[in-house]
């Protein structure tokens, strides 16, 4: 047996993995530097079995209750995260509901303002005061007539004339007074918000239909 | 049936909390000792074991048991944590933990046993490694190989020239103390 072969075996048998056999005991009995080694790993195993044995952990108890408690302490986090992305989510539905019905919806007011053949034209959008809105009783001929449960108007405002024929019913809408008998339409200047929401109404003397 | 670590790693991630504390009674003190052997400080020990349990609890675990067992990833992330604080600066010093806890001191005076700790210390990683895995932890070749990442051979010739190194520095060693004492 060579030397290099001897070290290699000498080595599991030191860790005490394997025993040694014949060859290597007589490669030892006759070989001093692989005798040093033998000796030497003998030595090392039985001082890294010592070792081994000291350091046993002493506090492990303690240390799984903290580890216990940070663990519970995550699974309360993560399920408030947890709930947190559902109402996120379901506060972001709601708003994608919210703003798709708007867009739906805003196209339909404005068909009802200026449908029909009836829009003759409508002018550039400008501020109005609110204060020339009044009540239809006080609005008089020329003045604007306040449209009912109108909100009042943001600062700054501007709002759009669209001039177009109304009927009773949309007159009665608007806060205007009709006679119930007369079934004609009646020409009228509807003073529109940037909403797209009517906000007040000026009649002309132009009628059409029957009285 | 004893679960695998595999098993219970992932009740723990249904939350549940006794398959937790299996696993760590389980593998904790290995770890500890593993990272008390590679630091050589008691305190680092601690710190590393219990974030190797930490990390695995978190939810963006980069654990997967399609690459390797769970064993081989939490050496794997005290190996990485015990480089971390050496990195920073030197770490206390073992011997007194290890003296007092030393229950073979009629064979193995602490002054050998301190010895050993000091040549462990200066052995590179990868060499205190394969002595720590295999010997102190008394792990296979097959084993410390998955925990290395490495090749069975490897392991084997790296812990043959690990303990020729360490029996060499724990002989100078001991000759030094020996000449102080004098």
């Amino acid at each position: 047996m060579t030397c290099e072969c001897a070290s290699t075996e000498l080595v599991e048998c030191a860790r005490g993995r394997t025993s040694p056999d014949d060859g290597l005991e007589a490669h030892l009995a006759t070989c001093e530097d692989c005798r040093a080694r033998w000796e030497a790993e003998r030595e090392l195993t039985a001082h890294l079995r010592a070792m081994r044995l000291a350091s046993v952990p002493a506090s492990l108890e303690w240390s799984k209750a903290v580890l216990l408690r940070e663990f519970d302490a995550n699974r309360k986090r993560e399920r408030q995260v947890r709930w947190m992305w559902a109402m996120s989510t379901a506060a972001i539905l709601v708003l994608s509901v919210v703003a798709v019905r708007d867009v739906w919806m805003k196209p339909a007011s404005v068909r009802v303002l200026s449908g029909g053949t009836s829009v003759a034209r409508a002018y550039a959008p400008r501020e109005y005061p609110q204060e020339d809105f009044l009540p239809a009783e006080e609005a008089g001929e020329k003045g604007f007539i306040r449209v009912p449960f109108a909100l009042p108007p943001a600062p700054g405002e501007t709002f759009g004339i669209v001039r177009r024929q109304l009927d009773q019913a949309e007159l009665v809408r608007m806060g205007v007074s009709v006679d119930p008998a007369w079934t004609g339409t009646m020409q009228a200047d509807v003073l529109v918000g940037e909403d797209g929401l009517a906000q007040a109404v000026r009649l002309s003397n132009d009628e059409m239909g029957e009285n | 049936m004893q679960r695998s670590d595999e098993e219970l790693y992932s009740l723990m991630k249904k939350g549940d909390r006794e398959a937790f504390g299996e696993l760590y009674e389980r593998r904790g003190p290995a770890l500890r000792r593993y990272a008390l052997h590679m630091s050589g400080s008691p305190s680092a020990a601690e710190e590393v074991a219990h974030e190797v349990f930490v990390q695995l609890m978190r939810a963006n675990t980069n654990f997967d048991d399609k690459r390797g067992s769970l064993e081989g990833w939490m050496y794997g992330v005290a190996r990485n944590l015990v480089r971390v604080i050496r990195r920073k600066g030197p770490v206390e010093e073992p011997v007194d933990q290890a003296v007092h806890h030393d229950i073979l001191g009629d064979l193995i005076n602490a002054e050998s046993l301190a010895a050993l700790h000091t040549a462990l210390r200066e052995l590179p990683v990868l060499y205190r490694d394969a002595v720590v895995l295999c010997d102190l932890e008394e792990k296979s070749y097959e084993e410390s190989a998955r925990v290395m990442g490495c090749p069975v051979g490897t392991v084997r010739s790296r812990l043959h020239r690990a303990r020729g190194l360490l029996a060499a520095k724990l002989k100078r060693q001991l000759a030094a103390n020996e000449m102080a004492v004098r």
